[in-house]
């Protein structure tokens, strides 16, 4: 009897695919991630009205529609030339905090946990989240209720338990009362509490271990690229208002603009064997998958962010940013698995911030719609947990949609993806090694990035919808890897 | 955060933009309002979805459903409450049973859950609406719900 299996939203469109490349020697040659399109979704888009735009493109995604929803209300704020009152500013950048940490603590201490928390010749039925939970219980349910009260502040804001629904062109929907600005208070406190706790926790039981000081320290592991990220007016990382900064492989600044001037600056390579164009720096050039000062490629997201920062914005944060620099010794840090040191950082960040917002007496303001002028073109630019995420629409004069373009943050990532799998597979594959092992190690590069294919697919975060193919010298396919 | 439990919630799953995958909100717009139910439209899964279920004491989520045959309908229980999904594919990953699992571990009190899959094409394009023959399996996912809800 044919046995099926029913997950719910977990319907497969298309794998995320790793393409590998054999020379005639049997080593690895190339490597490139290819992620499924979003086939038609330009075409679904034209003609719909702009303020449905934040519904429509939070839908795309099941995984961060927090950040979708509010990228979208920027580019709208822009397209109406809209003035967004300061009420409904710290509304969003509360809310946005708020979503930046839980999706961050999910990643560190659940998806990225088996990696990062459990020993790795532990049995592999407990590398998993029970397992984690097994080992560190208390810790462990401390982060499961601290990421409910996270998610809670995202429904009272957002006004949906999953979906927000808040974010206007010019501002928000409605104001917060003092009653629920009171409930808020005590939840941000709670994250600061949680934050201030793992960052000893990080330091005593993750980074000490030799397994994780050889990924750090792993020349195969090192990828000097350029990054790409959001700043606020201080040089701080800022999630979702500030300059588009770019700093090259060696730490120079290379441009600091408004969203849609930054997205002027970036070109889309076109392969013939992907439908996913790759972004590059168009002042560099697009010179193969390679990284390095002569490359346009560059990285986003929480390194990226880090890399292209002067200091961050607030205290805790800031102390263990320094840390984080002192044991590199050097910036830019090219170690892709800093990654999840990095998101240790910007949670930290993302607690304090939302506690400072949290008490700000303007939350409460009822001021929170600006005006909205002629309909025109807009860029509205986020930080997604996973990186930089751009939407530029084009409004007619009765405020249609003509045309739009969104780059995701995988979709930047995507060269530094490929090429991460390339350093960390060569070992693997130059022993021949085609198999299981292969996949792990590729995983494992993959899942520093926290890669999204949700915007084109329904997969969940982490649940590695990912198959590798092997190809040899004249292109013929001679291994198919999959979970 | 709330105080008690709450009874019964329905989850229709899916995009209504992308064609097909919209049946999961056609079936409850079709059902209406269910005194003493909650039922809500996303298209998130995994551990944010597992999340918001917590404090129900029986949840039921409406999903398309590849897997299926198209037009076909299932009632199948996901997760009652105490088991752990089993499964090497969540190494990594959290599913909705899986979050599920992990929230009851954690002391959260999670619901026993089911699902109501229905059969979809793997194709699911950038359209409002559902293919005839989906559409025509509406009725009978209805008359499941309403059994679900029965018992």
């Amino acid at each position: 009897m044919k046995k099926i299996a029913i997950d719910p939203i977990t319907r497969l469109e298309g794998h995320g695919k790793i393409l590998l490349y054999l020379d005639e020697g049997g080593g690895l040659k190339g490597a490139v991630l290819q992620v499924p399109e979003l086939r038609g979704f330009e075409a679904f888009c034209r003609g719909r009205r702009g303020e449905e735009m934040p519904q429509i493109t939070e839908r795309i995604c099941g995984v961060c529609p927090e950040a979708h929803h509010l990228a979208s209300a920027k580019a709208l704020d822009a397209a109406y030339g809209a003035e967004v009152p300061p009420a409904a500013w710290i509304q969003r950048e509360l809310f946005y905090n708020c979503y930046i940490f839980a999706d961050h603590l999910l990643h560190l201490v659940f998806l990225g946990g088996p990696d990062l928390l459990l020993p790795a010749e532990a049995p592999k039925g407990s590398r998993n989240v029970l397992g984690v939970l097994q080992a560190y219980p208390e810790l462990g349910r401390e982060v499961v209720a601290v990421r409910a009260r996270a998610q809670r502040v995202l429904e009272i804001i957002g006004g949906r338990a999953i979906h927000p629904v808040f974010a206007l062109p010019g501002g928000v929907a409605r104001a917060v009362t003092p009653e629920e600005a009171e409930e808020i208070r005590g939840h941000t406190a709670a994250m600061v509490a949680l934050a201030e706790k793992f960052v000893p926790f990080f330091h005593e039981e993750v980074l000490p271990d030799p397994g994780y000081q050889g990924l750090l320290a792993s020349p195969g592991a090192h990828l000097p690229t350029h990054y790409l990220g959001l700043v606020d007016e201080t040089g701080a990382p800022h999630f979702c208002r500030g300059k588009v900064r770019a700093v090259s492989s060696a730490g120079k600044e290379l441009f600091l603009l408004e969203g849609a001037a930054a997205m002027e600056r970036i070109a889309e390579r076109v392969e013939p064997w992907t439908y996913v164009k790759f972004p590059y720096l168009k002042d560099l050039g697009w010179s193969g998958f390679a990284a390095g000062p002569e490359s346009g490629i560059y990285r986003v997201g929480p390194l990226a962010r880090l890399n292209v920062a002067e200091r961050m914005a607030t205290p805790l944060a800031q102390e263990e940013y320094e840390r984080f620099l002192d044991f590199f010794g050097e910036k830019p840090v090219h170690a892709t698995f800093a990654y999840h040191w990095a998101r240790l950082v910007e949670m930290v960040q993302a607690a304090e911030a939302a506690d400072a917002l949290a008490k700000n007496k303007q939350l409460t303001g009822t001021e929170i719609r600006g005006k909205l002028g002629r309909p025109g073109e807009g860029v509205g630019v986020v930080e997604a947990a996973r990186g930089t995420l751009f939407h530029r629409y084009a409004l007619d004069e009765r405020g249609l949609v003509q045309d739009l373009d969104l780059i995701v943050a995988t979709t930047h990532n995507a060269a530094g993806i490929g090429l991460s799998v390339k350093q960390m597979a060569e070992d693997v594959v130059r022993k021949g090694a085609l198999d299981e092992a292969l996949l792990n190690r590729i995983e494992m590069a993959f899942r520093a990035y926290d890669p999204c294919l949700a915007c084109a697919t329904h997969f969940l975060p982490g649940e590695m919808p990912l198959v590798v193919e092997v190809y040899d010298p004249e292109g013929s396919l001679v291994r198919r890897i999959a979970r | 955060m709330s105080g008690g439990l709450r009874a019964r919630l329905v989850v229709a799953l899916g995009n209504p933009d992308r064609g097909d995958d919209g049946v999961g909100p056609a079936v409850v717009r079709a059902l209406g309002p269910q005194p003493g139910v909650e039922v809500w439209e996303a298209v998130r899964g995994g551990l944010p979805l597992a999340e918001a279920l917590v404090g129900y004491e029986r949840a039921l989520v409406v999903d398309a459903c590849p897997a299926l045959p198209v037009g076909e309908v299932a009632l199948v229980p996901l997760f009652d409450g105490r088991s752990v999904p089993a499964g090497e594919r969540w190494l990594h990953g959290l599913g909705l049973a899986q979050g599920l699992a992990l929230l009851a571990a954690a002391g959260r009190p999670v619901p026993a859950t089911w699902a109501l899959a229905i059969g979809v094409p793997t194709d699911l394009p950038f359209r409002r609406g559902l293919s005839p023959k989906v559409a025509r399996a509406v009725p009978h996912a209805v008359a499941e719900v309403k059994r679900w809800l029965a018992n």
